[in-house]
């Protein structure tokens, strides 16, 4: 009974240690990375139009923006590990939606194809 | 999802690709592709139309409404969490019609098209010395979607985005397109400012701006009470005031926004919800089941939430980041019964301990005269409830939902509820003026699916 009441301690306390450090901006890292405040590097505007169409239209509103915690166009440290889940895995979650990322990024006409390239694009690396 | 067999022969034939002699090549590269359902952003709903479209232009949108002989319904960025999308035909995107079309300085006003998301209108509002009159804490709907459903932000003094259109083009079921505002078919436009896109299409939008100003918001954590009691004050003396009491607790993060000529920037210092979110589930799920310790470590805790100010450009201090997904329950109360209505919300989420930790959203509306707004006739006290994207939400709002009706709620077009045509027609004193403009329009149906069938009580 002491145990169990140790372990509730326990938890609660860290919960409500991260409570307040959350409302003071100073949580605990996620596990995935999360963008930088400011891209390491600024993203040309993409060759392909109509990429460049999708991205100005939808995807820019959270991956061109920090504050949203999405991985931002051009950040290819950030990218790395959602691109190394594999083609399937990422257009799953386009697709379906993941944690904030909402279903299909809003893009409501896209196709697989255009998911893949505008990943593609703002990664800067190619899905397999 | 799985797809079976059936249900990707019926897709590939309503894509065309077996009646149009496509052959085993084309349904074999139709079957390597995954079929993309559409979801709301939440997630909670979803469907798999039979054809997604985003029309270039005005002419080819008129076209296509003209000769599909289903249903089509128009979706924007996917906002809504009541079924107001979902359909088996035609889901048709204005992505492709998005941007300002003009800005007048002399009137004030502005006009868009319909597919511009919020988000996109404040930077080139303010290049042309103008600024919407209020915004909501979320700007990710497009303004076509925003009108559709009486957006809104907070404020006594100020009416939802709807009530600030001054003129719209409708693309009505039989491909012809409407101008219409207060001089040129007004029995349309006094009912098409809100119409859950069962009119048409609405391709433009033209605002009644103001002169771009700039805004302080200020943010602290209190005593709930404290906050109701004080209310009145607290909505005479700011232009905008919000309450958000924290659920299993005592205490609420008040906001209040006003218009300043300070020049010196504040700027957001970034950041979503998700962090605040994420520790509030942590605890919930720690200590839900110790309500008493789970409401002592809220008040204690969120003491120390620091006061935040923030100065800028107005559409860079109305809009928020929210990147913790959910769904919401939204009812319209008369301003008067906010408190009161509030309280017994608070009290039967502690006494019943229910199983949710985002909390509530406490916002005032002015009244306007559009049949179909949730603000119709009377100035408005809106309170929401949200459970996370990842739990259930039925038990929750259903124990919220009868709270509401006894308060004389209007539940919000966009945001989940169980009413249908019985209740609205008693809801909305001028619900027979929406129907009779949309049956003229759209006899066939073409822009209705279900739900709006049971909202309106028509079976065509």
């Amino acid at each position: 009974m002491n145990k169990m009441r140790n372990t509730l301690g326990a938890a609660l306390a860290a919960a409500a240690c991260s409570l307040v450090l959350s409302a003071c901006g100073k949580g605990a890292a996620p596990a995935t990375p999360a963008a930088s405040a400011t891209p390491p590097t600024a993203l040309a505007a993409p060759a392909d139009a109509k990429v460049a169409k999708i991205f100005g239209s939808t995807c820019k509103s959270c991956h061109a923006v920090p504050a949203s915690g999405a991985p931002q166009a051009g950040d290819a440290q950030a990218w790395a590990p959602r691109v190394a889940q594999g083609k399937d895995t990422v257009l799953n979650h386009i697709i379906n939606g993941y944690k904030g990322m909402p279903p299909m990024g809003m893009c409501m006409q896209c196709s697989e194809d255009d998911f893949v390239a505008v990943t593609e694009y703002m990664s800067g690396a190619k899905l397999q | 999802m799985s797809l079976t067999r059936r249900d990707l022969i019926k897709h590939a034939a309503a894509l065309g690709l077996l009646g149009a002699g496509g052959g085993v090549a084309q349904l074999a590269q139709a079957a390597s592709s995954r079929i993309i359902p559409w979801r709301n952003w939440s997630g909670g709903q979803a469907c798999i139309p039979e054809a997604r479209v985003a029309p270039e232009d005005e002419a080819s949108l008129a076209e296509l409404v003209r000769g599909t002989k289903g249903e089509i319904r128009a979706v924007g960025s996917g906002h809504s969490f009541s079924p107001l999308v979902p359909t088996d035909g035609t889901l048709l995107s204005l992505s492709n019609m998005s941007g300002l079309i003009g800005a007048d300085a002399q009137t004030l006003q502005s006009e868009f098209w319909g597919g511009t998301r919020v988000a996109d209108m404040g930077e080139p509002l303010l290049k042309a010395g103008l600024a919407m009159l209020n915004m909501a804490d979320i700007d990710y709907q497009t303004i076509a979607g925003a009108i559709s459903t009486s957006t809104h932000g907070t404020g006594p003094k100020f009416g939802s985005y709807s009530s600030t259109v001054v003129g719209l083009r409708l693309v009505t079921a039989s491909g012809d397109i409407i101008d219409c505002d207060a001089a040129k078919h007004p029995e349309i436009f006094n009912v098409a400012r809100v119409s859950l896109g069962a009119l048409g299409i609405i391709t433009r939008v033209r605002l009644q701006n103001r002169k771009a100003f700039r805004l302080h918001e200020k943010m602290w954590v209190q005593k709930t009470e404290e906050l109701l009691e004080d209310m009145p004050r607290l909505i005479k003396e700011n232009d905008h005031f919000e309450i958000n009491p924290v659920l299993h607790s005592d205490v609420a993060v008040a906001t209040a926004t006003n218009e300043t000529t300070d020049p010196h920037t504040r700027p957001n210092p970034g950041g979503g919800d998700g962090d605040a979110v994420a520790r509030l589930m942590e605890l919930n799920t720690y200590a839900r089941n110790h309500p008493k310790v789970q409401a002592a470590l809220l008040n204690f805790f969120l003491k120390h939430f620091p006061v935040t100010e923030v100065v800028d450009d107005s559409f860079r201090v109305f809009a928020h980041v929210r990147d913790q997904r959910f769904n919401e329950m939204e009812y319209e109360l008369p301003a008067e019964a906010g408190p009161a209505c509030v309280r017994e919300i608070l009290k039967t989420v502690r006494e019943q301990n229910l199983d949710s930790f985002f909390p509530l959203e406490y916002r005032y509306v002015k009244g306007d005269d559009i049949p179909l707004s949730m603000f119709e006739g009377r100035d408005t006290c809106a309170i929401s409830v949200h459970q996370d994207y990842r739990l259930d939400y039925h038990n929750f709002f259903s124990q919220i939902e009868p709270i509401f009706w006894k308060y004389d709620g209007r539940p919000h077009w966009g945001k989940l509820h169980t009413l249908n045509h019985n209740q609205f027609s008693k809801l909305y004193p001028r619900f027979k003026d929406f129907l009779e403009v949309r049956a003229a329009l759209d006899p066939g149906g073409k822009f209705l699916n279900g739900h709006l069938r049971s909202v309106f009580g028509v079976s065509c």
